[in-house]
């Protein structure tokens, strides 16, 4: 167990470097510099600029240069937002992202898992096309619709919530309920298939056949095997989640950190993007180690091994 | 589950959902807690850079910074594009090149430190130091020997022609006659910056360090910062140390960086603003149509072209852009397809660039010319004329411009017309390349005078991006800086700008008209061209509701 956590542990930090190399060297070799605006600057002045930043080394020089200083955690600053390091931006956005996509995640397996075994259990019945007909639209409905609607209803008609905004106790609630309804439904989907496939089994078949009550079967028989795949899927949600969203970060107005992906991308804010990048990688990482150790522990069959 | 407990749960669950909805309706909006404190909520557009004066660009920045900071001379309380004292009491200047200011004694930085001609030229300093790298330099050329010192050429800060006799005393020297110079002044590139806490984050020229932070920025407006939280809210509280603090009846401003137009009417009508940056482009024509008191339009000092790229056949004959600008109708694509209110543009500088500087009247549509002069330079009907592209920047409006243009050059000179799209920076960086044959562009005045559109389109101006140069052009430019009088220079400008509008190395399309949401208990409100800003005229009303929301 614990050469397994440890050799996922090095792999994750290569993982983290290679999307770091990745990142700046996208940036870096595209086309477009931090510095552009609206405005143009006189050619001195761009050069002065780049001498300050290093940009008039070789690229390898800067990228090694900027991985020692995400190794030794002495973070750069953003080039966009002057005055602040990558480290602080990321500090205050975080907690946003982390409050938001947590509750999104909660509220994606309360509402997803209960309604897939539902279906399961009445495969083929009213109740199971209802549900399996609200996924569907549920998977088909992006958060560019779906936020502004639940935003106009909840926030401008019911009052119920700000429409958008940060800062009361309330505001988590509406882009919380958008970004979990959406993936609910994928987590019912996966649910229903998993356990219509498990209660299908033949060790069910069996344990029916001995005369286990229905309830039992699928507590403790079915379910454990119906929730593989839905593990495996919610590893990279929760990563995606905990990571903020840029549409409905938009749409709700969220300070998380969604939208920093888009701007420092747009900006060309190469070392927060490049902070931002390596957090993403750290989250699928980290919840992707977790997802394993929960298979293990379902399925004795799975061994953790390095091998 | 069986028929009775779903009919007492199902009760008990309306009941709940029923008094929820009755206590979360009647909260108090955000608007009328703030009307009651004089905290004024506005939308500040996209996240402003720095509140460094000489790190930033943009207009976000222009309007957060003129609440902290003030300059010599202030936006006026009735009318912002017009000149007040600010830090000077007064100013006097007998030939309009050799300007005297005289600053207000008592005037200290939010901290108690007293503020005096030594911060302004401090501040100059700094902005003008090529290690500092400020992108905006340029907006401090004007004054005699600033070009040669931001650009290397000399280190010694004496040659620059500003000095301080004695503390409360500036002297400064222009290139030539400028009677615009005081309204300059209003900008930020021109602001006093507090040396004692610059320099205790670092030296001078030092880039990022964290002085224009909330806990460590002093500053000399209005306001003081008091938080910032990124992509959140930005806050300023009244400075009791202001000179004019008797005068300031808000006690906070909130500004709110929100780059998304939808979200921002949303907040505004769930009464979380007092004042939106911007309408969605999609509801003005609605806007307009209804006209609900809490909407408002004004023009800016701003004007939309398209750039030709005149190093690349056939943009590089005169006739071939000519023909292009005439094959446009501009008044169709104003009413019919943006529909924001925007006016055509007859001409490249736009109205209220200067009273006695009416806009020229020289753009207008003619297909039939038009193809008259697409066949003088060669291509009858299009023919022969290679698919040239349209750069612009990656937003749909931009787009949709484009289009209309793609259509209108198809359709009235045969030509076949491309649309590329690119991200913000790498369209820039395209434009400044010249690697472009036709793009979207747009120039915001930064003071009331012509010279600041016509000045661009200099020969090798670092904004010019077209690769057009006439030295005729920049010859009348030149003669209009050393004129004082103001119907002979403006004559002088008017020559250029025809001789400009002959050559079309930009296409110049319509006049930019400002739209915004505005809550009726804002009192002292003004519109400014330039977007200035006197907040200490402004205050806030008993609450009202907003009535007529379409």
């Amino acid at each position: 167990m614990i050469r397994f956590i440890l050799s996922r542990f090095i792999q994750g930090i290569i993982v983290i470097v290679a999307v770091l190399s990745i990142t700046f060297l996208i940036f870096r070799l595209g086309p477009g510099s931090p510095f552009a605006s609206g405005r143009e600057m006189p050619e001195y002045v761009r050069e002065n600029l780049d001498r300050i930043y290093g940009f008039d080394k070789p690229i390898i020089v800067q990228l090694w240069r900027h991985l020692v200083s995400f190794a030794t955690f002495d973070l750069p600053v953003s080039f966009r937002l002057k005055g602040w390091g990558v480290g602080e931006i990321i500090a205050q956005g975080l907690p946003v992202s982390f409050t938001v996509g947590g509750a999104a995640f909660l509220i994606a397996i309360l509402l997803g898992i209960p309604a897939g075994a539902l279906a399961a259990l009445r495969a083929g019945k009213l109740r199971d096309r209802v549900t399996m007909a609200a996924a569907t639209l549920g998977v088909c409905v992006p958060s560019l619709v779906l936020g502004p609607v639940i935003s106009l209803v909840f926030g401008l008609k019911l009052h119920w919530f700000n429409t958008a905004g940060w800062g009361s106790s309330g505001d988590w609630v509406l882009p919380s309920v958008t970004l979990g309804l959406i993936s609910a439904a994928a987590v019912a989907r996966l649910t229903r298939g998993g356990l219509c496939e498990a209660l299908a089994a033949d060790h069910i078949r069996t344990a029916r056949a001995k005369g286990v009550e229905e309830k039992m079967i699928v507590a403790r028989h079915a379910f454990k095997l119906a929730c593989l795949p839905l593990i495996n899927y919610l590893g990279p949600l929760a990563a995606g989640l905990m990571s903020g969203s840029f549409v409905t970060e938009t749409v709700f107005q969220l300070p998380g950190l969604g939208r920093h992906f888009v701007s420092s991308a747009l900006h060309k804010d190469f070392t927060l993007a490049m902070c931002l990048a390596g957090l993403f990688a750290a989250l699928i990482v980290i919840f992707n180690l977790l997802v394993d150790i929960l298979q293990a522990w379902l399925n004795p069959r799975i061994r953790l091994s390095d091998q | 589950m069986k028929l009775q407990p779903r009919l007492i749960l199902l009760p008990l669950l309306a009941a709940g959902i029923w008094m929820f909805h009755q206590s979360r309706q009647h909260r108090l909006p955000k608007v009328q807690v703030a009307d009651e404190n004089q905290v004024l909520l506005i939308g500040n557009g996209t996240e402003i850079e720095s509140l460094d004066p000489h790190m930033v660009t943009g207009q976000p920045e222009h309007r957060i910074i003129s609440a902290v900071f003030e300059g010599l001379v202030a936006p006026d309380a009735e009318d912002p594009d017009a000149d007040a004292p600010g830090v000077a009491e007064s100013w006097e200047s007998s030939d309009m090149q050799h300007w005297t200011f005289h600053l207000r004694k008592g005037a200290t930085w939010s901290d108690g430190t007293p503020l005096t001609s030594a911060d302004f030229l401090y501040a100059w300093q700094r902005i003008l130091s090529p290690d500092l790298g400020s992108q905006y330099a340029e907006m401090l050329y004007l004054l005699k020997g600033a070009a040669a010192f931001n650009k290397g050429e000399t280190k010694d800060f004496s040659t620059v022609a500003a000095t301080a006799p004695d503390d409360h005393t500036l002297q400064l020297t222009l290139e030539g006659p400028a009677p615009y110079f005081p309204g300059m002044l209003k900008h930020y590139t021109w602001f006093p910056v507090p040396r004692h806490t610059i320099e205790s984050f670092g030296a001078m020229t030092q880039r990022d360090t964290s002085w224009a932070r909330p806990g460590s920025l002093v500053s000399n407006g209005a306001f003081t910062l008091k938080d910032w939280r990124i992509n959140h809210y930005l806050s300023v509280v009244k400075n009791p140390r202001y000179w004019d603090a008797e005068r300031v009846k808000l006690q906070e401003i909130q500004f709110y960086p929100i780059d998304n137009g939808g979200a921002e009417e949303r907040i505004f009508l769930d009464r979380q603003l007092h004042v939106t940056d911007t309408v969605p482009l999609a509801k003005i024509p609605l806007y307009r149509v209804q006209k609900p008191p809490y909407f408002e339009q004004n023009p800016e000092l701003s004007v939309e072209f398209y750039r030709c790229n005149v190093t690349r056949p056939p943009l590089d004959q005169a006739k071939v852009r000519q023909a292009l600008s005439l094959a446009l109708d501009r008044v169709a694509l104003v009413d019919q397809v943006t529909r924001s209110g925007n006016q055509p543009a007859t001409g490249y500088t736009p109205p209220g660039a200067h009273p006695q500087y009416p806009p020229l009247k020289k753009l207008g549509f003619d297909p039939d010319k038009a193809r008259q002069l697409l066949a003088e330079a060669g291509f009858a009907g299009g023919k022969g004329f290679r698919k040239i592209e349209i750069l612009t920047n990656s937003s749909d409006s931009a787009r949709t411009v484009a289009e209309f243009f793609q259509e209108s050059w198809k359709k009235e000179l045969g030509i076949e017309v491309g649309i590329l799209q690119q991200d913000w920076q790498v369209y820039l960086a395209s434009q400044h390349t010249l690697k472009y044959d036709i793009a979207r562009a747009g120039w915001v005045g930064d003071y009331t005078d012509p010279l600041t559109f016509l000045d661009i389109l200099r020969t090798g101006n670092g904004n010019n991006d077209t690769g057009w140069g006439n030295p005729e052009y920049d010859q009348r430019l030149d003669a209009s800086t050393s004129v004082v009088d103001i119907p002979q220079r403006m004559k002088i400008l008017h020559d250029a700008e025809d001789l400009l509008l002959d050559e079309l190395p930009i296409i110049p399309v319509y006049w930019k008209m400002d739209a915004l949401l505005i809550r009726p208990e804002v009192q002292g409100w003004r519109t400014s061209v330039l977007g200035h800003r006197c907040y200490k005229a402004i205050s806030l009303g008993p609450y009202q509701p907003l009535t007529e929301t379409p």
